[in-house]
Formats: C-alpha cells, structure tokens, sequence
C-alpha cells in the first residue's frame, strides 16, 4: 500500500463518510439526471446546483495511466505507482492508483477497473482503483 | 461612446531583464523580482522613475506581489497588480500592459516573474514536490491518491497522446536532443553538453512515458519585461520589440467523457486568434519560442498552433526540422528543458532576444515574426503572443 494519509474538510465530509462505508460517492443532478465528479458544486451538464450524493457503481475504464518513479508520496521510500485516469461508468473522470498491476505493459485504454479503498491509520479511506480483471 | 484612443499608442516591449540563473542561493524571489526590474529598465534606458506600472507574478515560492512597488521605491503608478494564470503568466501580464500603455492608462510598465524554489543541497524534485504535499480536502485527496505535482499529469496526458495518435518516445527525445543542441549556443543555459537520444533514452524515469531529459530544469531567478508606446521605444536603448498580436486561450476541461484531455491544448484557440490580431499567417513566422515544461508540450502545442496536422507532431519533429541546422528556428534559447526554467518567461526572453537579433551564435538570420508561447496548469491555460522587430 503507497497511498498518503487525507483528512476531511467541510467539502469532503460527505464524500469521506461514504469511502469510511465503502462507498464511492459522486454527485447526482436533480434537475437533468446526469451525473458530475464528487468535487462537483454544479453539474457539468446543466449547472444546477441541485445535486445530490448517490454511490457510484465503483466500475471504471482506462483513460490513461503512468508509472511513477521516486518518491511520489511524501515520507515514504522510493517506490514504483501506477498511477491512472479513469472514467467511472457513470461518466465522470477519477484519478487514484491502479494497485497489484503485475504487468505495466499490458495497460491499455479501455481496461476495466474496480474502485476499492484504502484505510491508512490516522486518515480517512483512499478510493483506490483495482484491475477488474485480476491476471494482468 | 467609445474610448478616445490615442492615435500611435501601439505597444512595444523596450526593456529586457535577466538575472543570474539557476542555483544562485541567498535570495528571495522578491529580490529576484526587484533585480530583474532594476535590470530591464536599465536594459531600456530608463529610470526607475519612469516606471509607473508594474505587474508582478511567481512560481512555486511565491512572495512577489504588490510590496514590490516598495521595495524598488515606485512612485504614484498607475497600475499595479499581482497576476497568476501559471505557465501563461508571462505572455498575459505584457497583454495587460499593451493595453493600459494603448489606452493611454500608463507609459511604462514592468512585467516581473520570479522563483527562488531551489535551497542548496536539495535536489529540483524536492523543490516542486512541496506544491502536492498532503493538505485536507479534494487536494489532500489527490495527494494521498499518489497524484502529486505536475509530472503524473502531464505524463497522463502525454500517455494520451501517444495512445490516440502513436506518438513515440523516440520523438519525444529529438526535441529535447535538438534543444540541446540549441543550448550549447547560449551563454545562458543551464545545460549544455550534447546529448543523444541514446543518452535521452538512458536518462532515468520520472514518470512514464516521461524520463529525466523530457522534463524541464528547476531555477532560481527572476526576469522582467518593459513594455511602453512604439513611439516612446523607438527613441530608447533597444531596438524596438513591437507587439503585433496575443490571445488568450483557457479551455476549461469537463474532466468527463469525451474530454480532450492532452490531446488538444489552448494553444488550439490562442494561436489562431492571436496570429489575426497580428494579420499574420503561420507560415510567415521565422522563430518560434514554445513552452517546454516537458517535451510533449511543445510537440502538442505545435500541433495545436498547426505546423502539423493533429496527431502528426511525432513524426514532424522526428523529421530533420529541429535543431539549429534545421528549417525550424524552435526554442532557439534551449528552452526550459536545457537553458532555464522561469516559466512563460522563458519562451518569452528569448523570442525578445531573437526578435532583437541579439542571439550571438544562436542568432535565427530571419526574425521579422516571432511567436511565443505561454501554457499553464494542466494545459489549462494558454497565451501567445506575436512579436516583431518591425512596426506595422
């Protein structure tokens, strides 16, 4: 485990109260249905800012990924990260870690993934993406 | 009713000031930023006391903003402010003076930006890393995620790219060798031994697909740009840097499906725009000055700007075109990757230099049109802006 430690602020109360129950939380427009990024205070459709919290499936897609090399959280050892944009099935983009990738060079855009979470001491659960399928 | 314009109050850019680069220590950015103005109006010259705007901006240290004024004891100005749009600062803040100095709000105005983010003994990662250190909220978040600084998303973007349109590695190590080549002619530059792409594909891993030569160097320093009327700089000490065009482009990314996240930037918009201003067309421009943070950036910002087809970039600076023997005049100072790293300032320094025929051994032979380029955040941001020796 490479993740950081966060810590919630009056933003991301809602959000974090859902990784501390296993659920990834995204925003959900009253007025036209679609749905916007957790860190959404309008929606990217319409711009009502009549929205609401609802799990999102936890299913993503490749977008894009790198392999990070160094120390890319501080105070930790040097260290390897796959690090990936992704689009959640509802439509969104997320950024967080691929963990327990065997084989970089196998990632492609469009590779299924898993949001899972994270639980460091002292910090709030770290959504974190998994391959969905696991031989990779 | 319309402002009553004064008649030839076309801007130019009269002053030029660049101070020690690179690890220079024991000093603030502030002080950086009073050099540097010290030194570009005596570039100019002027007197401090003709300064009566000055428009400030700094990196990742921060601490250049209105007290500046003080610090160089300006007198009754008649603009100041602090501006920050990253990467595109430099390129925004001489749009914001040609404007005051067209609408007759002020004469001379001072462009500084400064950094001071290299402490002797550490390392230039360390220095940035400080920018994703954990903080509380979404930020925090990212942080924790592993998503620190700018090199994983640029290299997420970069990754993109060479997905969607086979951009390969090895094009992206002709631009920093042929920048290279650039910087061994400038008395300025950071770096300046040769490399090869074999050295550029044995340069470590920073983030893939970016290794150490497609990233830009770290510096401390400062520069500052004067801009006052054409008719006022034709009488001073420089040869005249007149500003034909500039646009802006902010493209505001959905981060939702089907966004064209790294594969088409604001360049797409600016140049374009800024290039009409000017009257100007693309294949008019002699030299070229891009914004390097890494290498992708300006094989995208190419693209963008439409030297290429999109999605061609790879294969046209694979081409023969870069360099100082190719047709190309990219860069010409070394850029960010190889001479030094004062964000918008760079690109912006050196077409000045150029447009100028100030270039000594890296000088271009023809410098009638110069473009520049500014790019911020996540190619969040994006300034350009159209220079020439010539008033037209």
């Amino acid at each position: 485990m490479t993740v950081g430690k966060a810590a919630r602020d009056d933003t991301t109360s809602e959000f974090f109260d859902g990784t501390a129950r296993g659920e990834f939380l995204i925003r959900h427009c009253t007025a036209c249905g679609q749905y916007s990024a957790p860190q959404a205070d309008q929606c990217h459709a319409c711009g009502s800012t009549q929205l609401s919290w609802v799990p999102a499936s936890g299913d993503a897609t490749i977008i894009s990924w790198t392999i990070t090399h160094g120390r890319s959280v501080p105070d930790r050892p040097d260290s390897v990260t796959v690090l990936a944009v992704a689009q959640l099935a509802e439509g969104p983009w997320w950024w967080s870690q691929i963990e327990g990738v065997q084989n970089p060079a196998d990632l492609s855009p469009g590779i299924p993934l898993r949001i899972t979470f994270e639980r460091p001491d002292g910090s709030e659960a770290i959504p974190v993406f998994q391959l969905a399928a696991k031989e990779m | 009713m319309s402002p009553a314009f004064l008649p030839n109050r076309s801007p130019a850019i009269c002053g030029l000031g660049i101070t020690e680069m690179g690890r220079v220590y024991g000093r603030t950015s502030a002080q950086f930023a009073a050099d540097a103005v010290r030194l570009a109006v005596a570039d100019a010259g002027l007197d401090l006391a003709d300064v009566d705007g000055l428009l400030t901006s700094s990196g990742v240290s921060g601490g250049v903003g209105l007290s500046l004024q003080r610090d160089l004891e300006l007198t009754d100005l008649r603009l100041l402010s602090e501006m920050q749009a990253y990467g595109s600062t430099a390129g925004g803040m001489v749009q914001v003076a040609a404007m005051a100095v067209m609408a007759g709000m002020a004469d001379v105005v001072a462009c500084v930006w400064a950094d001071a983010p290299l402490r002797e003994g550490g390392s230039a990662g360390e220095s940035y890393r400080g920018a994703g250190r954990a903080q509380p909220g979404w930020r925090g978040l990212l942080s924790a995620s592993g998503v620190t600084g700018a090199n994983p998303m640029y290299a997420l973007a970069a990754r993109r790219h060479m997905n969607t349109y086979g951009t390969t590695s090895e094009q992206f190590g002709h631009i920093a060798v042929a920048q290279r080549q650039w910087a061994a002619l400038n008395p300025r530059a950071q770096l300046r031994d040769p490399i090869t792409l074999d050295d550029y594909f044995n340069s470590r891993w920073i983030a893939e697909p970016f290794r150490l030569f497609d990233c830009c160097l770290v510096s401390n320093g400062g520069i500052a740009v004067i801009v006052t009327s054409a008719d006022r700089a034709a009488s001073l000490a420089q040869p005249p840097v007149h500003l034909l065009g500039w646009a802006q482009s902010h493209p505001g990314h959905s981060l939702a499906r089907f966004d064209d996240f790294g594969l088409v930037s604001g360049a797409a918009k600016s140049g374009p725009a800024a290039l009409a201003m000017a009257g100007v067309k693309l294949g008019e421009i002699d030299v070229v000055e891009l914004y390097d943070c890494y290498t992708y950036t300006v094989l995208i910002t190419l693209e963008d700007y439409g030297f290429c087809a999109k999605g061609e970039g790879g294969p046209f600076v694979a081409s023969g075109v870069l360099g100082p023997e190719g047709k190309l005049k990219l860069n010409t100072g070394g850029g960010q990757l190889s001479s030094y790293y004062m964000w918008g300032m760079t690109p912006l320094s050196e077409g000045i230099i150029q447009a100028r025929g100030q270039g000594g051994e890296r000088q271009a032979e023809h410098h009638e049109l110069v473009l520049v380029s500014g790019n911020g955040g996540m190619l969040d941001h994006h300034s350009t802006l159209v220079l020439s020796p010539e008033r037209r």
